[in-house]
């Protein structure tokens, strides 16, 4: 009797997992396409910033949207990644002899430099151990707790980096050269590959893109992996039950400690890009406000889904750099133009208010207006999250009945 | 005979001044199904959650086959073999029926990180292991249950979350069991259905200690009944010598207080 429904439901899922196949592989075909086809009136730098956010959306959704721990200071993680990227491959740190002079690696008196594809697991281990560092003595606490000690490292790690410059009132060398910020951050080397040149020079936009769309790829590959793992469920039954998981042998503090530390990896391969992107790093880059956007991104897209959590990122970088900014250009337009073919009466009054109108300075209200009418129709996020069926299905009915047969071990006398 | 699977000794545990559960021996065998009953308020939830490391015990021993469990963490206590359900259903909401049974089957499944992420052949194997271990104990307890393995286990019917949570309980093949009020909320049939569960299960092996207020489902499972009040046992015996024990019925009903006055 149960049979026939079990058997219906697996032939529903596998027919759903060709089309979601399908679509995934559409998606990714056309997010390599988007810089040769792209509309010519949003430039690729917005895609450029577009893809950090992405990556901080994905890492942060592994400690809020999985794990269920509000992080409230995410920035700070981002801070990191980007903050060792540029003081390992930058002339911040000079030695007066050469130490190393290697292709993947130099320490001398042009500072460190190291080749970029060792950077980035390398971030990514950095930001890493500082969550482990800021989350084994503080994941013990839960819920509100949580989140304020998160917003206070939010709050410490920029004001760390500022103070720690040239003649820093600890007594430190100059560390992350203070408010003059790190400057002249390697770019990645040129990679050319058969028919693929990138050469990460000047104002060129598109390896940058093709970079980026390759490590998000790559997390993407990864944070699907940890999910659908026994680390995966087990962060989610903390989420849903702290007792429940406890007592179904889960270790919560550890447990929490991995999701804030892989958490804090990807902001590092967020920190990572956009510093040898931007070529330089400031305190200022990743300031309170940073952490709400990536939060923002996380609830606004899905808490807890992937592909949620990913648009997430690209609607929050596009309506910022790019929706808002044409948004607030038509409104201005459109008051001229009915200001122009209406001098009196109300239209023209509306007409002159509507032309006049700073929008730019409206934008963050536009912004917030936004956020408030879509949580208020989709309260969870854009893609929300979906409790994905198991992909391991036996083949028919007769399969499961027979192999199950030999699995359910009676006990009897042998405790 | 062999010393019991579970012996509680002069357990004790007080909030502030208030003794919740007070030097309370007693003991559960192996193979044995056990229910400990009393009025409202005398401490038998306290006892699991001190048993299943909710909170350290004050004073009193608690050992699992030879070893010492009290104080333990409520994680590693589940790793020593005992697992538990709990008074007001705690599942996994948003996981499918399968995931929950299979986040009971964490302790047991190992995992590293590079593992997780590269799901070599042999993580996969075991996964779907794990799997097909979760999807047997399903089928055994109700094929119902198994066909809707895929399923938010908010989605499920009152009854067969319960037999979820005792699902998720079960595939850690713990030494012992714990069911806090399995029947509570259940309709007659259903607790009638529910105790033939217990039966199954204890005739597959398993040790159970249950608290219940349904008599019926007590009287006709246990094979021992402990009785407590104020914190303290007042009675133990099989269900028929328990059900005409003076001090029990006096506790139930509350005759001291009568004959006082």
């Amino acid at each position: 009797m149960a049979a026939p429904a079990a058997l219906a439901q697996i032939q529903a899922y596998r027919d759903n997992l060709w089309l979601r196949r399908a679509v995934l592989f559409i998606l990714i075909i056309a997010a390599f396409l988007y810089p040769i086809v792209r509309p010519g009136s949003v430039g690729l730098d917005t895609a450029n910033i577009a893809e950090v956010y992405v990556l901080l959306a994905l890492g942060l959704n592994i400690v809020v949207g999985f794990a269920g721990l509000l992080d409230l200071g995410y920035a700070a993680f981002f801070a990191i990644g980007a903050y060792s990227a540029a003081m390992l491959a930058s002339t911040q740190f000079s030695t007066k002899k050469v130490i190393l002079n290697t292709s993947l690696l130099y320490i001398g008196p042009q500072g460190i430099h190291l080749n970029f594809f060792l950077l980035i697991p390398v971030a990514a281990v950095i930001a890493a151990l500082f969550g482990i560092a800021f989350g084994a003595p503080t994941l013990r606490l839960r819920g509100d707790y949580l989140a304020i000690v998160t917003l206070g490292f939010g709050e410490i790690v920029p004001k760390v980096i500022e103070n720690m410059g040239t003649g820093n009132s600890f007594g430190l060398p100059n560390i992350t050269n203070g408010v003059n910020s790190i400057t002249g951050i390697d770019s990645p080397p040129n990679i050319n590959l058969g028919p693929l040149h990138l050469i990460f020079s000047g104002n060129a936009e598109a390896p940058w893109y093709y970079l980026g769309l390759v490590i998000i790829l790559i997390s993407i590959l990864i944070i699907t992996r940890l999910r659908n793992s026994r680390l995966g469920r087990s962060w989610v039954a903390i989420r849903e039950d702290e007792v429940a998981a406890a007592h179904a042998g889960i270790n919560i503090t550890g447990t929490r400690l991995t999701a804030f530390a892989l958490g804090a990896a990807f902001s590092g391969f967020g920190g990572l890009l956009e510093a040898s992107r931007i070529g330089s790093v400031s305190y200022i880059q990743f300031l309170f406000t940073v952490s709400v956007s990536i939060l923002v991104m996380v609830i606004l897209g899905g808490i807890g889904s992937i592909p949620g959590v990913i648009v997430g990122g690209i609607v929050v970088a596009y309506l910022g750099q790019a929706w808002l900014p044409s948004l607030g250009s038509a409104i201005n337009q459109f008051g001229s133009t009915l200001h122009h073919h209406h001098s009196t009466g109300i239209l023209g009054a509306a007409g002159a208010w509507m032309g006049g109108l700073p929008v730019v300075s409206a934008e963050p209200m536009i912004f917030g207006i936004i956020l408030v009418l879509i949580m208020l129709v989709r309260p969870g996020g854009l893609v929300p999250e979906r409790r994905r069926a198991l992909e391991f299905h036996p083949e028919t009915a007769q399969e499961l009945a027979e192999e199950q047969e030999e699995l359910y071990t009676i006990r009897t006398g042998e405790i | 005979m062999d010393e019991p699977l579970l012996t509680v000794q002069g357990l004790t545990r007080r909030f502030g001044g208030l003794a919740a559960v007070d030097g309370l021996d007693f003991h559960v065998d192996r193979g044995e199904i056990v229910s400990l009953i009393g009025p409202n308020g005398a401490g038998k939830t306290t006892v699991f959650n001190v048993i299943s490391g909710v909170y350290p015990p004050t004073a009193g021993r608690i050992v699992l086959a030879g070893k010492e469990i009290g104080g333990l963490k409520p994680d590693r206590i589940q790793r020593q073999g005992i697992s538990r359900t709990f008074q007001t259903l705690r599942l996994f909401a948003n996981m499918t029926v399968l995931e929950n049974v299979l986040v009971g089957y964490h302790s047991r499944l190992h995992s590293t990180l590079f593992g997780d992420i590269i799901k070599p052949p042999w993580v996969a194997r075991r996964e779907r292991e794990a799997v097909k271990r979760a999807q047997a104990l399903l089928r055994r307890l109700s094929p119902r249950l198994l066909a809707r393995q895929d399923f938010r286990a908010s989605d499920l019917a009152y009854a067969d979350r319960r037999l979820l949570e005792l699902a998720r309980a079960l595939i850690a093949d713990p030494l012992l069991i714990m069911l806090d009020e399995p029947t509570a909320g259940m309709n007659p049939s259903e607790a009638v259905e529910f105790m033939e569960q217990i039966r199954k299960i204890n005739a597959d092996g398993f040790s159970l200690l249950l608290i219940e207020h349904n008599l019926n489902v007590v009287m006709g499972v246990s094979q021992r009944v402990v009785v407590m009040d104020y914190g303290k046992k007042i009675a133990e015996g099989t269900p028929p010598e328990v059900q005409h024990n003076e001090r029990v019925i006096e506790a139930y009903l509350g005759r001291r207080a009568t004959a006082a006055s």
